[in-house]
């Protein structure tokens, strides 16, 4: 009889060590952290055209090639964004118009947005096409290189684009209000000769910017000073499936003042790339990522509670030598265990990429030039007004129609 | 009971095999897709809402066979002569686009279409002939086989034109819609009279996937 009780006792330990040791390994299994992707290896095709760029842009095109499809559009935007900074023109509007391309791409029956819905894979694993403000920018910067290349029309169209990319704002007041936009819509339209496009812009600019001077049909300088860092993304709450926005961290430039040889001008803030960013509101794919964290939270629950009761069953079936019991226990167990695997193995992560080098604010002047000579330097400055750095303009395309004078502090 | 171990342990494999983690993945793993051909009079498998090269096929054809019917442009006897260019063609929509594409097919398909009943004055090339010219002139080269002339052609109808878009968004189900209107007129150049007219439409509407609305 006595070995009969141990050889049952024998029996349920086995099962419960056997359960305990499943439940560690398949819970031990599931990630808790994002999702790491594996770098691809470059072709000798690939390192022939990483080789052919020039060197200030070889890393980044490096990258390009290593973090293919997932993150080509951020990819083609920051080399861009470089770039433009070192006053490579032709460069900078390639990589826009090939980041636009795809931005402009209508994703339907797409293999890796369906997986970005699944519950098994985070938001992150989807084609980076940026969020409505990303997507502004880069209509922006791809209007800068028109507008340095004097083609207005197509500048004016990429403008206006940028403002429809950031018409679904969960808030109606926040719709549509990218008044740097709309000003250099204004401009381009001015500079086409389309004064009544030019009025149209400059009339819905002045609803959102009423301090602002619009320019005077006689101005045929355009200055753009970008200042501070990028606003960056972050995942928080249970499983990091909110997306939240905070500005870019230790931002110390703030002002920017033109200096000519006729004097120093301040140029007026026109735009502040946070507010953008983090006044969109919900975007609709928050409901599905909501749904994945919710489902996350009660597979873990409902697994972790049928495993407690299985332990109970256990414990008790053990002591009073029940076989079934113990059995009854074992498949509670496994059920647990696989309900609380389902959780481990969900992912409800928000896609946390973002353009890394984007400004925080951008400020806009306009000159005719028979009363202002050619700006020379942007003087950046702090809140208190004190000068932090200065910098030659990095963009300059100068013309009878159009002087353009551009730059970034970061 | 041994039935009942196996059913455990066939569980705990299925349930691990399932939990494949995902941790370091390389999704985009495929072996590419050969260059293929795609007509271009068709909706290609890359599409949005813009101008797309289906559209400036069927937008230049169409008004190509207009202006051939046109005795205005298309006469019997002295063959006029025409510049077809971007220069005078206006994008007010809000559709990047290079309209040399739309002028460029227009021109050599109604030069070829005229078989000479329309003479196509090249002045986007007008640099490269002054440059010759004076060469001819200079004496560094003879003067050809043709004929020399006084002066360059000089036209009797230009091309001008406008693209114009109107966009509608529903805020709500983030369906985005386009319509564009692109208009060709023909200018007397002497009268600035018009003397003929075409005009291409068309409207696109479509809907991103969810994730990236």
């Amino acid at each position: 009889m006595n070995l009969k009780r141990q050889h049952k006792m024998t029996l349920s330990t086995a099962k419960s060590l056997l359960l305990g040791v499943s439940a560690t390994i398949v819970l031990g299994c599931a990630s808790t952290g994002p999702t790491k992707y594996k770098s691809f290896q470059l072709s000798e095709t690939d390192q022939t055209y990483v080789n052919s760029k020039p060197l200030y842009l070889q890393e980044s095109y490096n990258t390009l090639f290593k973090e293919g499809k997932r993150n080509q559009v951020l990819n083609l935007l920051q080399i861009g964004k470089l770039a433009l900074d070192k006053g490579d023109l032709d460069e900078a509007g390639d990589s826009f118009e090939q980041a636009l391309v795809q931005i402009e791409t209508v994703y339907s029956n797409s293999e890796d947005a369906n997986r970005a819905r699944s519950l098994w894979y985070e938001e992150g694993s989807k084609t980076f096409k940026g969020e409505p403000y990303e997507r502004s920018m880069a209509y922006y910067y791809r209007g800068l290189v028109y507008l340095y290349k004097h083609e207005y029309d197509n500048a004016r169209a990429s403008f206006i684009s940028g403002i429809m990319q950031d018409a679904f704002a969960e808030e109606e007041q926040n719709r549509s209000d990218f008044a740097l936009l709309m000003f250099l819509a204004g401009w381009s339209a001015q500079k086409m000769g389309s004064p009544s496009l030019a009025k149209e812009a400059y009339d819905e600019l002045k609803g959102f910017r009423p301090d602002f001077v619009i320019p005077s049909s006689a101005d045929d300088i355009l200055i753009i000073g970008e200042s501070g860092k990028s606003p960056r993304k972050l995942a928080d709450g249970l499983g990091h499936y909110q997306l939240v926005y905070r500005r870019g961290k230790k931002i110390v430039d703030k002002r920017i003042v033109m200096k000519t040889d006729s004097g120093e001008f301040d140029l007026y803030p026109m735009e502040d790339i946070f507010w953008q960013a983090s006044s969109r509101g919900g975007r609709p794919v928050d409901k599905i990522i909501e749904g994945k964290a919710s489902f996350k939270k009660t597979a873990q629950n409902f697994g972790g509670g049928l495993s407690n009761v299985a332990n109970e069953a256990m414990i008790i079936s053990g002591g009073l030598g029940s076989v079934s019991g113990t059995n009854i226990s074992a498949a509670f167990s496994l059920i647990g265990v696989a309900s609380m695997a389902l959780s481990a193995n969900s992912k409800p992560r928000a896609d946390t990429r973002y353009w890394n080098n984007l400004p925080d604010l951008v400020h806009v002047k306009t000159f005719n030039s028979k009363k202002v000579s050619a700006p020379k330097e942007f003087i950046y400055k702090d809140a208190t007004g004190s000068i932090t750095h200065s910098k030659r303009p990095t963009m300059i395309g100068e013309s009878t129609n159009q002087s353009i004078y551009w730059s970034t502090s970061n | 009971m041994t039935n009942r171990y196996i059913l455990i342990i066939v569980s705990i494999v299925t349930l691990m095999t399932g939990c494949k983690s995902n941790d370091s993945v390389t999704y985009d793993n495929n072996a590419g897709k050969a260059t293929i051909y795609e007509p271009i009079a068709q909706s290609g498998s890359v599409s949005g809402i813009g101008v797309e090269s289906q559209d400036i096929v069927s937008m230049t054809d169409q008004m190509m066979r207009d202006m051939l019917r046109n005795p205005m442009l298309v006469s019997s006897g002295i063959s006029r002569r025409i510049i077809i260019d971007s220069e005078y063609m206006v994008n007010e929509s809000t559709s990047r686009i290079n309209k040399n594409m739309m002028t460029d097919r227009l021109r050599i398909n109604l030069n070829r279409a005229a078989n000479g009943r329309m003479v196509f004055v090249g002045r986007h090339f007008s640099n490269m002939v002054m440059k010759e010219r004076e060469l001819k002139r200079g004496g560094l080269v003879d003067s050809g086989t043709i004929r020399t002339t006084k002066a360059t052609a000089g036209a009797d109808y230009r091309l001008g034109g406008r693209i114009t878009s109107l966009d509608a968004l529903d805020t709500k189900t983030q369906q985005k819609s386009r319509y564009h209107q692109v208009t060709f007129e023909m200018v007397d150049l002497e009268l600035g009279t018009i003397v003929w007219s075409g005009i291409y439409e068309f409207k696109k509407t479509a809907q991103d996937d969810i994730v990236y609305r």
